[in-house]
């Protein structure tokens, strides 16, 4: 798990999801309300570049926040309720755009978590349950969701 | 308490670039004016490169030099000329912040992680591996 950690942290801040935003800052076992999460990197959509790149970003793109969040813990469908419901509160109190929760896992997702998530229309939180064993990844249908299995490499 | 310092050649290089430009570009324009014409000799461009070293040595202690002091309960940030003493106990998040260019600092917030309340200690320009710091330091804060 340690090592999917820093797998995970050294895409986001190496540039691995510069399209969509660039994450810059990354904190370890980070607590909303009652939940752990063992990473949370944040960023913001509009990148720094370089000279032109730093201009266009300026005029051309918004500067919204955004966090990655990653959580280990066994889920079911009460706790992934509630863990959602936090990170919605959270987001709009530190007004964050959107973010991406990443929940790994070994072992295989019970059919419920999936169905849940697979329905999940929040828009502005990308949920991605990833089998480790078999490199399975299940997102829910938001576009926000459906990038993180075109940006992340797990 | 254990001090961390080292040389940042990334910033010593930056000063020496600027001192040489400008020690080169004045010699040059008092030449010209006082006798009319550019003198360019080997040993001339010898002692610009020592002096341009020299001052630019000086400089990059006064402005970048980093020295990072800690021990159980306290650390201090001298950065040039600017020194500065924290108590541990005083921060309640730490996280690492990459900069861009290879540069990362380890940020302490005081209260909130969306407030701008916070210090950075250059992790990188320390040579300090950044994920070891980050699993040391909330020993210290917590």
């Amino acid at each position: 798990m340690r090592d999917l950690i820093d797998n995970i942290e050294n895409q986001l801040t190496k540039g691995r999801g510069r399209w969509i935003a660039e994450f810059n800052e990354s904190f370890i076992n980070y607590h909303i309300g009652s939940f752990m999460f063992p990473l949370f990197v944040r960023g913001q959509t509009r990148s720094k570049g370089f000279l032109l790149s730093r201009l266009f970003a300026y005029f051309a793109l918004p500067n919204y926040l955004v966090g990655c969040f990653v959580y280990f813990d066994d889920i079911k469908k009460d706790s992934l309720g509630r863990l959602i419901k936090e990170m919605l509160r959270m987001m709009k109190k530190n007004n964050i755009k959107w973010s991406w929760l990443i929940i790994p896992k070994e072992t295989e997702f019970s059919q419920k978590i999936k169905k849940i998530v697979e329905k999940n229309d929040i828009s502005n939180i990308g949920i991605a349950l990833i089998n480790l064993k078999n490199k399975d990844i299940i997102t829910n249908n938001s576009i926000i969701g459906r990038k993180i299995k075109t940006t992340l490499r797990f | 308490m254990k001090k961390i310092s080292k040389i940042n050649f990334s910033n010593l290089g930056k000063s020496f670039s600027i001192f040489f430009i400008l020690i080169v570009a004045l010699r040059v324009i008092l030449n010209f004016l006082f006798t009319k014409i550019i003198i360019v000799e080997w040993w001339i461009l010898a002692i610009e490169i020592i002096l341009a070293a020299i001052v630019s040595y000086m400089y990059y202690r006064l402005r970048y030099h980093t020295i990072f002091s800690y021990d159980k309960e306290n650390f201090s940030l001298e950065i040039g000329k600017e020194e500065k003493s924290y108590n541990w106990k005083d921060f309640k998040f730490i996280s690492l912040y990459y900069a861009g260019l290879g540069k990362i600092f380890l940020r302490l917030y005081r209260s909130d992680i969306y407030k701008d309340d916070y210090i950075e200690i250059p992790v990188s320009d320390l040579g300090i591996t950044p994920k070891g710091v980050r699993e040391k330091v909330p020993k210290f804060i917590s």
